[in-house]
C-alpha cells in the first residue's frame, strides 16, 4: 500500500469515522428501520471514502458526509415511496382551528392530545412527516443540532430552517392530534 | 409584536435560538396574547413528546466492523472479499461473508492487544462441549502432548487421519502457516483429529470432528448459541482472554474446526486465511 493511500486512510478514519453515530442515528429516524439504516450508512461511508477528495478541509465534516447520506436517502429510498412532496397545509391548518375552537382551556387540550401519547404514535407521526420536514425535526429534537448547523446540513438558510421546524412541528402535532381522536379523547364536534 | 411575527418565531424562541430582543418581544407577546401562547405551549409538548420518545441510539459493533471491512477492502482490493471462502463449506450469505472479513480488518487497524508472555491455562469441564475440549487439548500440547504424525505435507497428515481417525478430516491448507503434524484420538467415543500449525513463532491448533458428532446424540457437542452464530455469520469467535481467540467453522468435509491460538483475533484470522 503506498503511503498516499495510507495516509488518506488514516486522515479518513481520524475525521470522518467519529461521526458515524449521529449520521446513523439521522439514518434509523428517517428509514424506520435498522437494516435500512445499516445499508445507508455502509453506502455513504463508502461513497464518503471514495470521495475523500472532494471534500474540502476545514469546512464541516458532519454537514458534508449527511448531504452524501441525503443524497444517498433519496437515490435509495425515494422511489419506492409514495409520499406526496406537497402538504395539505389547509387540512393541517384546519386541525389547529378545530382544536382551539373544540377548547379554549390549553391545559385540558394538553391533557387530551398529549396525556394518553403512546411511543409508538409518536413515531408514527414523525414518519409521517414529508421528508425535509422529518429532516429538520429530527436533527433539531433527537440530534440536538443548532439552527445553524441544521443549516448548513440541509444547505439552506436559518430562517428556513426555522419555519420547517415550526411547521414540522405543526404538522406532528395534527398527527398526535389524530391520534388521539381516534382513542376518543378529542371528539371532532 | 403582532401575532404573525410572533409565530414565525416561536419556534426558535422555544430553542434557544433568539438574540435578546428578539426573545423579549416573543416573551411579552405570548404574555398577553392567549391564542400565541397555546401555540407556544403545544410546540413545547410536540418538542418535548419528540425528544422523550427517541433516545440516540449506538452503532452496533458489528455493523462499525463491517463498514471498516468495507472501507479496508477499497484500500487493497486484491486482498479483499473471498477470506474464508474457501474454508467454510456452504456458500455464505453475503452480509455474513463481510461479517466475517469485517471483523477480521475492522480488528486490524482498531484494536491494539498488548502482548505478554505469561502462559494461559484453560480450567474447563470435560462436558463434551468441543470449545472445552479444544482448550482443554490445546493445553496439554502446549505442556508437551507431541503430535503422533510429523509432516508438513497435508496429503501425508491427511493420509495419516484417514487411516486413523476413520472420518474425512479436512486438514486446511493454511498458505501463511507451517504445517506440523497431527494426532488422533477418541473423544467421548468419538473420532477426534488435532492438527498443529506454526504461524510466525506462535503455535496454532485445530480441533476437527464429524459435524454428526456433535449434532443430538452425538458424545460431544457444540452450545446452540455458538451454533445460531455460526449459522449467521458461517464463523464464531471468542476471546476471553485477549491474546488467546479461538474460531470455529464447518470444514468443507462435513467436518467441525475448532482453532485456538494464543494470538489475538486479528492475528489468528490472518494465520487461518486459506
Amino acid at each position: 500500500m503506498d503511503e498516499r493511500t495510507n495516509s488518506k486512510h488514516r486522515e479518513f478514519e481520524h475525521e470522518a469515522v467519529p461521526h458515524m453515530e449521529i449520521l446513523y442515528n439521522y439514518a434509523v429516524r428517517m428509514t424506520g428501520s435498522r437494516d435500512d439504516a445499516n445499508d445507508l450508512l455502509q453506502e455513504t461511508f463508502l461513497k464518503a471514502y471514495r470521495f475523500w477528495d472532494k471534500y474540502e478541509k476545514g469546512t464541516n465534516i458532519r454537514a458534508w458526509l449527511f448531504r452524501i447520506m441525503k443524497n444517498s436517502y433519496i437515490n435509495r429510498y425515494r422511489k419506492e415511496t409514495k409520499e406526496p412532496d406537497t402538504v395539505d397545509y389547509d387540512k393541517i391548518q384546519n386541525y389547529y382551528s378545530s382544536i382551539r375552537d373544540d377548547s379554549a382551556d390549553a391545559n385540558d387540550l394538553q391533557e387530551k392530545i398529549f396525556g394518553g401519547l403512546l411511543e409508538d404514535e409518536v413515531a408514527q407521526a414523525l414518519e409521517s412527516l414529508p421528508e425535509d420536514f422529518r429532516t429538520v425535526v429530527i436533527l433539531c429534537d433527537i440530534e440536538g443540532l443548532s439552527y445553524e448547523e441544521i443549516a448548513e446540513f440541509v444547505d439552506c438558510p436559518v430562517g428556513t430552517v426555522r419555519s420547517r421546524i415550526h411547521r414540522g412541528r405543526k404538522m406532528l402535532r395534527g398527527k398526535l392530534f389524530e391520534f388521539a381522536r381516534k382513542r376518543g379523547y378529542v371528539t371532532n364536534d | 409584536m403582532d401575532c404573525t411575527k410572533a409565530l414565525e418565531l416561536l419556534s426558535a424562541s422555544l430553542d434557544n435560538e433568539l438574540d435578546r430582543a428578539s426573545e423579549a418581544l416573543v416573551q411579552n407577546h405570548i404574555r398577553i396574547c392567549t391564542r400565541c401562547r397555546t401555540e407556544y405551549e403545544l410546540e413545547k409538548l410536540t418538542r418535548d413528546a419528540v425528544r422523550r420518545t427517541f433516545k440516540r441510539v449506538r452503532v452496533p459493533a458489528d455493523l462499525s466492523a463491517v463498514i471498516a471491512a468495507r472501507l479496508e477492502s477499497e484500500l487493497e482490493p486484491a486482498e479483499s472479499p473471498s477470506f474464508f471462502r474457501a474454508f467454510i463449506s456452504k456458500p455464505l450469505a453475503k452480509t455474513a461473508l463481510s461479517m466475517s472479513v469485517a471483523v477480521a480488518v475492522f480488528l486490524l487497524f482498531v484494536v491494539t492487544i498488548p502482548s505478554t508472555n505469561a502462559r494461559h491455562t484453560h480450567a474447563v469441564p470435560n462436558d463434551g462441549n468441543i470449545i472445552h475440549e479444544t482448550y482443554s487439548s490445546f493445553d496439554g500440547m502446549m505442556n508437551g502432548t507431541a503430535p503422533q504424525f510429523t509432516s508438513s505435507d497435508p496429503n501425508a497428515v491427511k493420509e495419516f487421519l484417514a487411516s486413523n481417525a476413520n472420518f474425512p478430516a479436512n486438514v486446511p491448507p493454511l498458505k501463511r502457516c507451517r504445517l506440523m503434524g497431527a494426532s488422533y484420538s477418541k473423544d467421548h467415543n468419538e473420532p477426534v483429529a488435532h492438527i498443529v500449525y506454526k504461524f510466525g513463532n506462535d503455535v496454532v491448533y485445530v480441533y476437527e470432528t464429524r459435524f454428526s458428532s456433535i449434532m443430538n446424540g452425538g458424545g460431544l457437542n457444540l452450545p446452540p448459541e455458538v451454533q445460531r452464530e455460526m449459522a449467521r455469520n458461517g464463523w464464531y469467535v471468542e476471546n476471553h482472554v485477549p491474546n488467546c481467540t479461538l474460531i470455529v467453522w464447518k470444514g468443507d468435509t462435513a467436518t467441525v474446526c475448532c482453532a485456538l491460538a494464543e494470538m489475538n483475533k486479528q492475528r489468528l484470522v490472518s494465520a487461518l486465511a486459506p
